[in-house]
């Protein structure tokens, strides 16, 4: 995937309407359910279940204006969800990048090769909510406000199909990923499903990490 | 080992002692004191409304949160039993008030009677105690139990292991049940894991919370404000392995004190001393030699040791009533009060005010 370079503000970088989003390409990412046989040490109740994956594909398309990188996400789902009550689950959805070269998608990282990622979650009356979050390993996720990494999201549900966008500097400074213009790194992608009561790894994940390409 | 953020099962499980209630059905007057001295210390904040981490409610009855023991969660043999969540009606939505208005000041008292209303000023059609001292059982022989409940701080915590997190624990010198709410993500895998529903899902946090076990009070020698503030003496505090502790002796020397739902399989800490009951009549009102409340009800919340259990508190209650001392009653009366709480005596009334 290519994330081209464009003259836009940050500002219209989060504007799931901008011009340049349709003059550039998107992509589908396909998306499985995460495999929780995997999880047994983490948590035995968790890997016994079997009815995630609601979402099977997600579209992407990454656009950065030298200084911001935008992620577009989109994909269907029936119902948009968000906690508004004990037992509901919100939709969410997250990129996340290798902050090592031989760092896993699927376990999120390991000892040592940890990797970065943006969340976004659905709040009710479009509250919504997003973290960053840097893991190595399984259950090691530690969520941090989106603000310590300048991370913003917008996101709008329209006729069964979440929209969001998900903005961030290339360079922020501490222990979170950084970006370069002309440069490749990894992305791999994840959505939740609330209706499903998706959360933790009990959810779609494209699994391994994909090429992102940043325009020159 | 100290806990360690996102640490082993194994690690987060262990503990070296553990801290223990038992409490005596047979005291136990459904006051609410114990959940009220809980609320005003531990759940007043936002989205904590619905949160009583000490509740009493009848048994047989829905509880609280409603039907909570149909939840699923805990174990079967070594597998993790799937649940489902409750919702907020379940716990009877947020707080209650009333129509004091219109019965005392807009004149209206002959026409509406005194009624609760929901925070949409409904009548609620579900809340806290609704099923009050319904009960069970068929006239002339009706009956109820009232059931205190905590956290048990489970030897066996299905929380601990249920969590994606790694963000609970067992304190290792106490056993105390602990959510680092630094690490909690509000997956709710141990609202569901927990077959007691003792875990409480803060929708304003995002976050879960439980009883901690007043463990900033008992760190300091004063006993957990339940236990502390219960006006009827139906408490015991302290160490299991204390020999000393009216827990250990109730618990482990005169078998009298059991846990709730054993076939859960979480090794609970908190320990009940089943109810006896009067003799239960029969259509004519003769006496039967059958006590009230059902054996098989009484077994089916604290399990197979029931019947041992209410045959030693009988034979005691009649040594004592036959003019010998019985060491099980005099514990089980208390008249000194604070030798109910393993040590954990002081008054936090009178905590140095920069501790």
């Amino acid at each position: 995937m290519k994330a081209r370079r464009v003259r836009a503000s940050e500002e219209d970088l989060l504007s799931p309407d901008s011009s340049f989003w349709s003059g550039g390409k998107t992509e589908f990412v396909a998306l499985s359910p995460v495999p929780l046989a995997m999880t047994q040490e983490v948590s035995p109740l968790m890997a016994k279940r079997t009815d995630h994956g609601a979402v099977s594909s997600v579209e992407v398309a990454a656009v950065h204006n030298g200084s911001h990188l935008a992620l577009r996400l989109e994909w269907e789902t029936s119902t948009s969800n968000a906690i508004d009550d004990l037992d509901r689950f919100a939709d969410a959805a997250a990129v996340m990048f290798p902050m090592h070269p031989e760092a896993a998608a699927v376990t999120m990282g390991s000892e040592g090769r940890p990797v970065n990622a943006w969340y976004w979650r659905a709040g009710s009356a479009g509250r919504a909510t997003c973290f960053d979050v840097v893991a190595e390993g399984l259950g090691t996720s530690v969520r941090r406000d989106a603000r310590q990494t300048s991370l913003t999201t917008r996101s709008a549900y329209v006729q069964g199909r979440w929209h969001i966008t998900l903005v961030r500097a290339l360079e922020t400074g501490g222990d979170a990923m950084r970006f370069e213009a002309g440069a490749t790194t990894g992305i791999a992608f994840s959505v939740w499903d609330g209706a499903n009561a998706e959360r933790a790894a009990h959810k779609s994940a494209s699994m391994s990490f994909s090429e992102l390409e940043l325009e020159a | 080992m100290t806990y360690a953020p996102a640490g082993s099962k194994a690690t987060l499980r262990e503990s070296r002692r553990q801290l223990a209630t038992v409490i005596d059905l047979n005291k136990c007057m459904a006051c609410q004191t114990c959940t009220v001295a809980c609320k005003g210390l531990w759940t007043r904040h936002p989205g904590a409304e619905h949160m009583r981490f000490a509740n009493v409610t009848y048994e047989p009855g829905a509880g609280y949160p409603r039907q909570w023991s149909l939840m699923g969660g805990g174990y079967q043999g070594r597998e993790m039993r799937s649940g489902r969540l409750p919702t907020l009606s379940d716990y009877g939505g947020g707080p209650r008030t009333y129509n004091h208005e219109a019965v005392t000041r807009r004149g209206e008292s002959q026409r509406v009677h005194l009624q609760l209303l929901d925070e949409h000023g409904e009548t609620p059609s579900w809340s806290y105690n609704w099923d009050e001292e319904v009960g069970g059982g068929q006239w002339p022989n009706p009956y109820y139990v009232h059931l205190p409940r905590k956290c048990n701080h489970c030897s066996r915590p299905p929380c601990v292991d249920a969590c994606p997190k790694g963000a609970i624990y067992k304190r290792e010198a106490d056993g105390i049940v602990l959510i680092d709410q630094d690490r909690c993500s509000g997956h709710r895998f141990c609202v569901e894991a927990c077959p007691y529903k003792a875990i409480y899902f803060n929708p304003v946090a995002g976050k879960s919370e439980k009883c901690i076990e007043c463990f900033p009070r008992v760190d300091e020698g004063i006993a957990p404000a339940c236990s502390r503030q219960c006006v009827g003496r139906t408490r015991h505090y302290g160490y299991l392995d204390d020999t000393t502790c009216g827990v250990h002796k109730l618990v482990k020397q005169w078998h009298v004190a059991l846990p709730l739902h054993p076939e859960y399989g979480t090794s609970p800490n908190v320990y009940y001393v089943p109810p006896l009951s009067p003799l239960a009549f029969d259509a004519d009102g003769n006496l039967l030699d059958q006590m009230r409340i059902p054996n098989e009800f009484l077994i089916s919340l604290f399990g197979p040791r029931v019947p041992r259990a209410l045959a030693t508190l009988q034979e005691e209650m009649a040594k004592q009533k036959a003019g010998e001392s019985s060491e099980l009653i005099e514990l089980l009366v208390g008249r000194v009060w604070a030798d109910r709480f393993g040590g954990f005596t002081k008054d936090p009334a009178h905590r140095p005010r920069d501790a």
